[in-house]
């Protein structure tokens, strides 16, 4: 198995994982249903998140060898594993459509006010077909370069916020009921689950000794920002968190210094973009090598930028027709998108991590016609050898048992 | 030509992207510059003509000029409500509405009256504007005061700001901005205090000098005539008077003012400002006879305590402050109180100082029980440090919305310096 990515550029590609969904409209869907108590409901999913994390990484590290098609196949079958292989590309198809859907009235607010929804697909979609074209080492590559920009970017927007949103005290801890923030975290966590990324890209990482180190150091700034970023939220909107939709973009707003402040806005939209772009390319990874493990053809013409067309030629009407609308959007993603990423989330990790144990034999391979005949024809060559020695016996003692 | 296509066909996403640069890299060529389109909206002012709104807008004008400036020109409009009028607005000026770098709403003393909150509803919807944006309440109308102040304030006409925020830093210690007005309606205290800007024919910054900005205006629809107000008041000189008045918006609106005395009367236990001066009047001791001593407050420090007096909700307010002697006025100008070496703040002047304070405060706080006006949030104090008494307290009220009522509030002002 070809092993195209570093550890390194693969620690910092989960590692940005983290960051996509939740820096833009998940703060004010928590608040709308558990108010500062939404940060809470925030640190529940997380740790669910995490949780699948730790179900998953067994499996990429110990089946380091294999592919996640080469895993399935090998213990349940090829019919079995295309459903999963369905679920999954369900899975990142949902994800698509909303980083696409978010992603376009989070631009059209920020800048864009009167782009076209044509426009920006055209744009995001370009972008993340060209990552996928060329190969997953180079959009890790990519990852790898951008990640430093990125940080510090969200790292500015984080003190930026700090100094300046106003301080609306975080104290009483619990104001609202364990109800209202398990419907939170439950309503939002669509907005998680995106480690199950990690299984399509088995086989393809170079695991190296220090990957453990560089995963958790990757994964720590991650996650130090992130509540960070969700503590200044919660603290500087703690009354009026259903006011502030993007989230990131209005945790600088409060920058007093009203010339400047447009340019400002230019750190949480760069931030944003990149971070759509990056996670629309994965995600497109996902989905095309999903169908392209359920529709295995063997055709010289045939190969995944044909899928790549499908897979676009779905989605893209999908965006156009059925999810334009960020409130239909929003409706769905709580309503119907919640049980498909809970039950991707968390059955997909928990059956391959049971099917891990299962023993696997190498399967020997069948003979073909040719190597039948062969083998009658050794058989047949041994049964004589063993015959013609029994002759020789037999000869020896054939004149009154006396030695020949 | 045979290898470029097949350059191209190997590589089908350049096919892609080609289209798509032909189908939107043409019309840039015959786009208009976005300053020739857009209408940037600097300054919004909101009254209330009848039942119709009435929109205001200062917009940065493009002008080609040698000289680094600034050029601003004004339009209003009416409509039946605040989105409509914008547009009605924009459209006199051929140009789209664009909010996204406004800095300052100005709303007359009739709106703040009705319901601020409601009136800000399309704004704060409309998502393209920051909720830091100023707020400020003008004793006219907002055209009229939008119109004098832009023949002074034109070449940058974001003077306002700098205004509310010097409020804001030095005299009130609160924002005056879309996000606390907000928080009157939504916050648990439902109380916001906002800056109130007055035009006066008698004090303040002269808006009467000219600028190289155009004061003309262009309002249609029965509104106002074009020009700067009336005729009849053409001739008399006008002035920017921030006096440090604030409005109080209790529940979105408008329910009583403070006066710059009473502000700074509050300023004992507002720990957020940075607090210019306090006067004590007929001072007398060792070193003074009868005297007016202005003093500085370098350093302040306030600190809450809440607990329960019984059943009464009492917040202890402990402010340290470090003073400075700024100014005497007494008859007698004597060497000693230009002496660096004196400690002027004895026990004597301490207690002066702490009773002087006290004394104006206590009126003021009552004012603003009487409004019903939580300033100072002592709701969340009481929330987080005594919860469950606190809850308790506001079930035992016939209205826990007037629970400022029942608060008692106890100075202990200590000072030190020289």
């Amino acid at each position: 198995m070809k092993q195209e990515i570093t550890s390194r550029q693969f620690a910092i590609m989960i590692a940005m994982s983290i960051l996509t969904f939740k820096l833009t409209y998940l703060p004010s869907f928590l608040f709308d249903f558990a108010g500062k108590d939404g940060f809470w409901a925030f640190l529940i999913s997380l740790f669910v998140d995490l949780l699948t994390f730790f179900i998953i990484m067994p499996i990429f590290l110990k089946h380091k060898e294999e592919s996640f098609s080469q895993f399935l196949e090998k213990r349940i079958g090829k019919f079995a594993s295309k459903i999963v292989y369905l679920l999954i590309f369900l899975f990142f198809l949902m994800k698509l459509i909303y980083v696409s859907n978010i992603g376009y009235f989070f631009a059209r607010e920020a800048i864009f006010q009167e782009a076209q929804y044509i426009l920006f697909l055209s744009i995001l979609f370009i972008t993340i077909n060209a990552l996928f074209l060329f190969k997953i080492n180079s959009y890790a590559r990519t990852s790898e370069f951008f990640y430093l920009f990125l940080i510090a970017f969200f790292f500015a927007c984080i003190f930026l916020g700090i100094l300046t949103a106003p301080n609306r005290g975080f104290f009483p801890l619990f104001e609202h009921s364990a109800s209202d923030i398990f419907t939170a975290s439950w309503k939002s966590i669509f907005c998680f689950g995106d480690y199950l990324f990690i299984l399509p890209f088995m086989g393809k990482v170079q695991i190296e000794k220090k990957f453990k180190r560089q995963l958790v150091f990757y994964m720590s700034i991650s996650f130090i920002l992130l509540i960070t970023f969700m503590l200044t939220f919660f603290i500087a909107f703690r009354y009026t968190g259903f006011l502030h939709l993007p989230a990131i973009t209005d945790i600088v707003e409060f920058v007093p210094l009203s010339s400047i402040i447009e340019n400002l806005d230019l750190l949480p939209i760069t931030l944003m973009l990149s971070l759509y772009v990056f996670h629309g390319g994965l995600f497109m990874f996902c989905m095309v090598n999903s169908v392209k493990d359920i529709f295995k053809f063997k055709h010289k013409r045939y190969d995944t930028r044909w899928l790549l067309l499908a897979v676009n030629l779905l989605v893209i009407p999908l965006l156009l027709f059925v999810f334009n609308s960020y409130d239909s959007l929003i409706y769905i993603a709580q309503t119907y998108f919640v049980w498909i990423t809970a039950f991707c989330m968390f059955l997909i990790p928990i059956f391959c991590f049971a099917i891990s144990f299962k023993r696997v034999k190498e399967a020997q391979s069948k003979p073909t016609w040719a190597v039948k005949v062969s083998d009658e024809n050794l058989k047949w060559i041994s049964q004589a050898a063993k015959f013609k020695e029994q002759i020789a016996l037999t000869k020896k003692y054939s004149f009154g048992g006396q030695k020949a | 030509m045979k290898k470029f296509f097949k350059f191209i066909f190997d590589r089908p996403i350049l096919i892609l992207f080609i289209i798509i640069l032909l189908i939107f890299v043409p019309p840039m060529f015959i786009m208009q510059p976005q300053s020739q389109i857009k209408l940037i909206a600097r300054t919004l002012g909101i009254d209330k003509v009848g039942d119709e709104f009435e929109v205001t807008i200062i917009y940065y004008q493009p002008s080609i000029s040698q000289a680094y400036t600034e050029s601003y020109n004004l339009v209003s409009a009416k409509g039946s409500s605040l989105s409509l009028a914008l547009d009605l607005a924009a459209d006199y000026t051929g140009k789209q509405l664009v909010l996204a770098h406004m800095n300052n709403i100005a709303v007359s003393n009739d709106v703040a009256q009705e319901n601020l909150v409601e009136y800000l509803n399309h704004l704060v919807r409309a998502y393209t504007i920051n909720n830091s944006i100023n707020v400020f309440v003008t004793n006219v109308n907002a055209k009229d005061f939008l119109e004098d102040t832009l023949k002074s304030h034109g070449k940058t006409a974001n003077q306002e700001s700098g205004i509310v925020e010097h409020n804001d830093r030095y005299i009130v210690g609160t924002s005056s901005n879309v996000e606390n007005v907000m928080l009157s309606s939504y916050g648990p205290n439902k109380t916001a205090l906002i800056d109130m800007l007055n035009v006066s024919e008698n004090e303040g910054e002269d808006l009467s000098g000219g600028s190289q900005s155009n004061a003309a205006s262009n309002s249609g629809d029965g509104g106002s005539g074009g020009g700067s107000g009336s005729g009849g008041e053409e001739n008399k000189p006008k002035y920017l008077a921030n006096d440090g008045s604030v409005a109080i918006i209790r529940d979105g609106k408008k329910v009583g003012d403070l006066t710059r005395q009473e502000v700074e009367a509050l300023n004992v236990i507002n720990g957020a400002n940075e607090w210019p001066k306090i006067e004590l009047k007929n001072y007398s001791d060792e070193n003074f006879n009868n005297a007016t001593i202005v003093f500085n407050v370098p350093n302040k420090y306030v600190k809450y305590e809440a607990y329960f007096d019984g059943d009464t909700p009492t917040v202890l307010v402990k402010t340290n402050m470090l003073l400075t002697v700024y100014e005497v006025l007494q008859n007698s100008q004597t060497q000693t109180i230009f002496s660096p070496k004196n400690l002027y703040l004895n026990e004597t002047m301490q207690k002066a100082i702490a009773d002087k304070l006290k004394s104006d405060f206590y009126p003021v706080y009552q004012k603003l029980q009487d409004l019903n006006a939580d300033a100072f949030d002592f709701y969340s104090l009481f929330h987080k440090k005594c919860q469950k008494e606190f809850d308790n307290y506001l079930q035992s009220l016939e209205n826990p919305d007037e629970y400022i009522k029942g608060v008692k509030v106890i100075l202990q002002v200590e000072s030190k310096g020289k």
